[in-house]
């Protein structure tokens, strides 16, 4: 009796949860994309997939955690540009071993997610136009040190760099491996540690956190290093695959993460959101995205569709909310 | 007048008087000094910014202050002056409009299609171009005011299918190049023309300053809204309609990013699928170095238009220097960086 309540309570927190519809839309475009196409469903084919979102799945696990706190970060493809740039040029121009590159170009992450903090948490600058500002200043930095070409990297088979682009491991790829772990650890953070309930704490209501003596700041701060720690890891995704460094490489990842994010129900005024409904929503863009490709579509038209379910993704959340809060005051 | 407050009551102590004081103080009288008044205008800064910023590239370079470039220079800014002045009302209201730079993109494929393709009048054309920048305004305003959704979110996602809608419009994503065989004296004089030596773009950005400036300080409702911005309680205790206002504000801002885009296209002589790329930073960015404020309450025209030729000089200049164009990014970023955190040591207030 006690157990099939708890299991009716499990099916209740599902069903009202966004990674509800997230869930059966990407079995509906599972289903759709491999009646039309014949090699959606093979190995290889999922294998792409798989290894396609795992850059949009690292950017959108710190946009889920700066969302979480009740900030907003548009800087992440400059991230993206500079530590790229700066990978190429630790490893290619001076010559320092991959782990020197890899190491600097997260720590380059970092670097921008501090002044980014620095600036919307200490001078209590508005974090969209901070943001955006160092979107400008750092995608002008990764230009210019680059002069707008694409630095090689050499990667031997068998090298650390290699292994991260093309590596596997039980007959996982490297990238996916690199997802799964920064996922489950948000995952355990937000649910299982005071830090991380926290931090739904100091975004759902500020004021009440600092009433209870949270130092809100000291979150929003940390949000944004790692916002910018998780860019510098996809970064370093993005380059071992492309075997290259330049001031394009975050080229429309913005849009993507936000979108996921979105899609899987965390609420862009803080708060209210999770790791798993991110990463489901990111599975599905993916999905959307290598199921239209096969499908030959054009990509405007997909830059078209993205901008529209973009849309829809808020649109319905905000339906959602108004669902929930109704039922909420008829109980 | 001023020593009523130390006056004491019966039952009342000293301390109910030092708390009564400090809940109101007294008023200041309003200082003679012109040097004081001159000092409490927002916009000298910006002038003295200005003036440094012109002296610079003057010494430096011995084009900058030829009337040739004044007039390229004109020219140019009134692209983001028409926009930025429709933007600080948005920004007034607390919202950001960052779809601006799809709207010029998607307007100017817009009137090249007409035109080239379909073989419009060049009146017609420009009028379609212009309605095309409202239709996508009302919808960002639609969005906004209506569903209450995040105006960055919105925006984000409407630029994405503006500037996705330009690539379509054009055979695989191309521009669509006018040519300057056929002549086209009305469409060309919008961006080219001059009346006077003086640009026909600037005069358009004169007029358009002017009535959103009349708007803000002479009306009932510009003045109501540029008191409350996008304060929402300060709104429901006065009774505005802060919905109404938004709406507004956006569906302006994309009737401007509209004739932006029709000047656009007429000083480039095409439709442009990629062009006014991060033009939306230095929209943005001039508004704030103008002094408007995302909390409302704060802004002005006067400065939006000093903020913009501050950062057309700064581009010109750099320009003119032999600077390129991603290290003038650079520089812009940092002047936006620099003016909102101007303003925030000026007005106090660093801690949480």
């Amino acid at each position: 009796m006690v157990r099939a309540i708890a299991r009716r309570q499990v099916w209740v927190s599902w069903r009202d949860s966004s990674a509800f519809g997230v869930t059966i839309a990407l079995v509906i475009l599972f289903v759709i994309f491999s009646i039309l196409h014949p090699s959606f469903l093979t190995p290889r084919n999922l294998w792409n997939l798989a290894i396609s979102i795992s850059t949009l799945g690292l950017t959108a696990a710190g946009v889920t955690l700066i969302l979480l706190v009740g900030m907003l970060d548009v800087s992440t493809e400059a991230v993206l540009a500079t530590s790229s740039v700066v990978l190429a040029f630790l490893i290619t121009t001076i010559g320092l071993p991959p782990l020197v590159g890899i190491v600097g170009a997260i720590a380059v992450g970092c670097g921008i997610g501090v002044i980014n903090g620095l600036i919307s948490v200490r001078f209590r600058i508005n974090p969209i136009i901070t943001t955006l500002a160092t979107l400008a200043i750092f995608t002008g930095v990764a230009q210019f040190a680059s002069g707008m070409k694409q630095i090689v990297i050499d990667a031997p088979r068998g090298s650390l760099l290699w292994t991260f682009g093309f590596g596997s491991l039980f007959g996982i790829p490297v990238q996916v491996l690199v997802v799964v772990f920064v996922y489950v650890l948000l995952w355990f953070v937000l649910r299982y540690t005071r830090f991380g309930r926290n931090i739904y704490v100091v975004g759902g209501n500020p004021q009440g956190a600092n009433l209870i003596g949270l130092n809100v700041a000291k979150y929003r701060f940390i949000a944004f290093v790692i916002m910018g720690a998780t860019a510098g890891i996809a970064s370093v995704l993005i380059s071992a695959r492309a075997l290259n460094g330049w001031a394009g490489a975050g080229q429309g990842y913005l849009f993507g993460a936000i979108t996921a994010v979105v899609l899987g129900g965390t609420s862009l005024t803080g708060g209210r959101g999770g790791a798993w409904e991110t990463l489901l929503a990111v599975l599905l863009l993916g999905t959307l995205t290598n199921g239209l490709n096969l499908l030959q579509v054009h990509p405007y038209w997909q830059g078209v569709a993205s901008g529209a379910l973009l849309l829809l993704a808020v649109s319905v959340e905000l339906l959602r909310n108004r669902y929930l809060r109704r039922r909420l005051e008829e109980e | 007048m001023k020593r009523e407050g130390v006056v004491m009551y019966e039952g009342t102590t000293a301390l109910d008087t030092v708390a009564a004081q400090e809940a109101c103080p007294p008023r200041e009288e309003p200082s003679r000094n012109w040097w004081a008044l001159l000092s409490d205008m927002p916009q000298i800064g910006l002038l003295i910014m200005l003036a440094v910023l012109v002296l610079f590239f003057a010494l430096t370079t011995p084009t900058f202050l030829t009337f040739r470039n004044l007039a390229i220079l004109a020219g140019s800014i009134s692209m983001i002056g028409i926009v930025a002045a429709a933007m600080t009302l948005v920004i007034i209201g607390g919202n950001l409009d960052l779809s601006v730079a799809g709207i010029i993109a998607l307007t100017s494929m817009v009137v090249a299609n007409l035109i080239v393709g379909w073989q419009w009048s060049e009146g017609a054309s420009v009028v379609a171009g212009v309605l095309v920048g409202l239709v996508v305004g009302v919808l960002n305003g639609f969005l906004v005011a209506q569903l209450g959704i995040n105006s960055v979110i919105a925006t984000l996602a409407t630029y994405s299918i503006a500037r996705w809608s330009a690539y379509l419009l054009g055979t695989k994503g191309r521009s669509i190049p006018l040519g300057y065989a056929e002549e086209r004296p009305f469409f060309d004089s919008i961006g080219q023309g001059t009346v006077l030596g003086v640009p026909v773009p600037f005069l358009i950005m004169v007029v358009i300053l002017t009535a959103i400036w009349l708007f803000l300080t002479w009306t009932r409702f510009g003045r109501e809204f540029l008191a409350v911005g996008g304060n929402s309680l300060a709104a429901l205790l006065t009774g505005i309609s802060v919905r109404r206002y938004t709406f507004f504000a956006f569906a302006l801002t994309g009737l401007c990013a509209g004739i932006c885009g029709v000047i656009f296209a007429s000083r480039l002589a095409g439709g442009y699928p990629g062009g006014a790329m991060g033009w939306e930073l230095d929209i943005i960015a001039a508004v704030f170095l103008g002094g408007t404020s995302l909390t409302g309450g704060q802004g002005s025209i006067l400065g939006t238009l000093l903020g913009v030729i501050i950062i057309g000089s700064l581009r010109n200049g750099m320009a003119l220097l032999g600077i390129d164009i991603t290290a003038q990014n650079i520089a812009t970023g940092s002047v936006l960086l620099l003016a909102v955190l101007y303003d925030r040591l000026r007005r106090g207030g660093t801690e949480l």
